[in-house]
């Protein structure tokens, strides 16, 4: 995030694009870096560490984020789809707006993070700790979301159709609209 | 410049910590709690903490200081003049602070309480109760709603769209997020 310059606003946008893949793949961990309005597609990049990184505005088809640990990492406004991020543990990771399309975030700690108004459809999120996530004005359509804990976890103003909550703690789940902060 | 976030299992809040990338002295804002995690956080990398931002004075952004002032020898800067009896530097809509490498500009955001601030520092806004992940801070009066709301969109939302939200409640944002998709801000949303 501390980069100047998204990667169209640079001179050569291809070049640039080449070298955030480089970077991408090339490091285990990657700090405070700017990679919004990327293009990304059948990518390995799991088991990375990210933190402090934006992606905003990209477009991600097909990119393996298993095992990923990002705090602090934003997908804002981005298409992601067929992407996986299987037992990754996201902290503060930010989704909101986005249009999630067939992507399996199952059997992962998904805490504090933020899917407000984002498209989420054909997607799991099975068997993942979901603690203090919120999923605020989201579309949720056709997702998985069994035997996952939903302590703290906000669904207001959400649109949910054929969300499968099977064995799930939805009584410690928040649906009131007006559901603020004391 | 290094930023982190910690959160308050007890009261449910963020702290945040801003530091340079190689310690010293360093920014905390919002201590809801002081525990060893904190410490940790603080110390491993190499920072002492010399000033303390208070976005409100309510419990979860404050309970923290007590501790941290037996460890540390830090100002306290927030709209009022004192907190939990500690005395603060009282500062007001439109100052920067010049806290060692960091310019920090103030603004006033009243609605949630009388004493409600917002910290802006480059693309980074940190917001306290008033403007969180898809929600706005709890108000005790439609008039306090309206004032609320009058608030973020006069002065935040005048703010650059790629500007980064950390609230003192939840997960992060960006202001382009909070314009488009907060249902209490979008417009044409009643504003209570």
């Amino acid at each position: 995030m501390n980069s100047e310059h998204c990667l169209p606003h640079l001179k050569d946008p291809a070049a640039g694009s080449r070298e955030a893949v480089a970077l991408l793949t090339g490091s285990e961990r990657i700090f405070n870096v700017n990679l919004a309005l990327i293009e990304l597609e059948n990518l390995n990049l799991s088991g990375k560490l990210m933190i402090c990184c934006c992606f905003s505005h990209s477009s991600l088809e097909g990119v393996n984020f298993d095992r990923l640990k990002a705090e602090t990492v934003f997908f804002d406004f981005c298409t992601l789809k067929d992407c996986s991020f299987r037992e990754s543990e996201l902290k503060f990771a930010v989704f909101a707006g986005s249009t999630i399309e067939s992507c399996n975030f199952s059997h992962s700690n998904i805490l504090n993070c933020n899917f407000g108004g984002a498209h989420c459809r054909n997607s799991e999120f099975a068997e993942s700790d979901l603690y203090a996530t919120r999923f605020i004005a989201t579309d949720l359509e056709r997702v998985g979301m069994t035997d996952c804990n939903l302590k703290r976890v906000t669904f207001s103003h959400a649109h949910l159709a054929d969300v499968n909550f099977r064995y799930s703690n939805i009584e410690d789940a928040l649906f009131d609209p007006e559901s603020g902060l004391s | 410049m290094k930023i982190f976030t910690y959160y308050s299992i007890t009261d449910f809040s963020n702290t945040y910590l801003l530091g340079p990338s190689d310690g010293g002295e360093a920014v905390l804002i919002d201590p809801g709690e002081f525990d060893l995690g904190l410490l940790k956080l603080i110390e491993k990398n190499g920072y002492y903490i010399r000033h303390i931002l208070i976005t409100h004075a309510h419990n979860a952004h404050i309970n923290g200081i007590r501790t941290l002032l037996k460890i540390y020898q830090a100002d306290i800067y927030s709209f009022n003049p004192t907190i939990l009896d500690y005395p603060a530097r009282p500062v007001r809509d439109g100052e920067i602070l010049h806290l060692g490498e960091f310019s920090i500009e103030v603004i006033e955001t009243p609605g949630h309480s009388n004493d409600s601030l917002c910290f802006h520092m480059d693309r980074l806004l940190f917001t306290g109760d008033t403007l969180t992940a898809g929600k706005i801070a709890e108000t005790d009066t439609p008039a306090l709603k309206r004032l609320l709301i009058h608030s973020i969109q006069s002065k935040l939302f005048t703010l650059e769209d790629c500007t980064f939200i950390f609230p003192g409640h939840g997960p992060p944002s960006r202001l382009e997020i909070e314009k488009k998709l907060n249902p209490f801000l979008r417009s044409g949303a009643a504003p209570g």
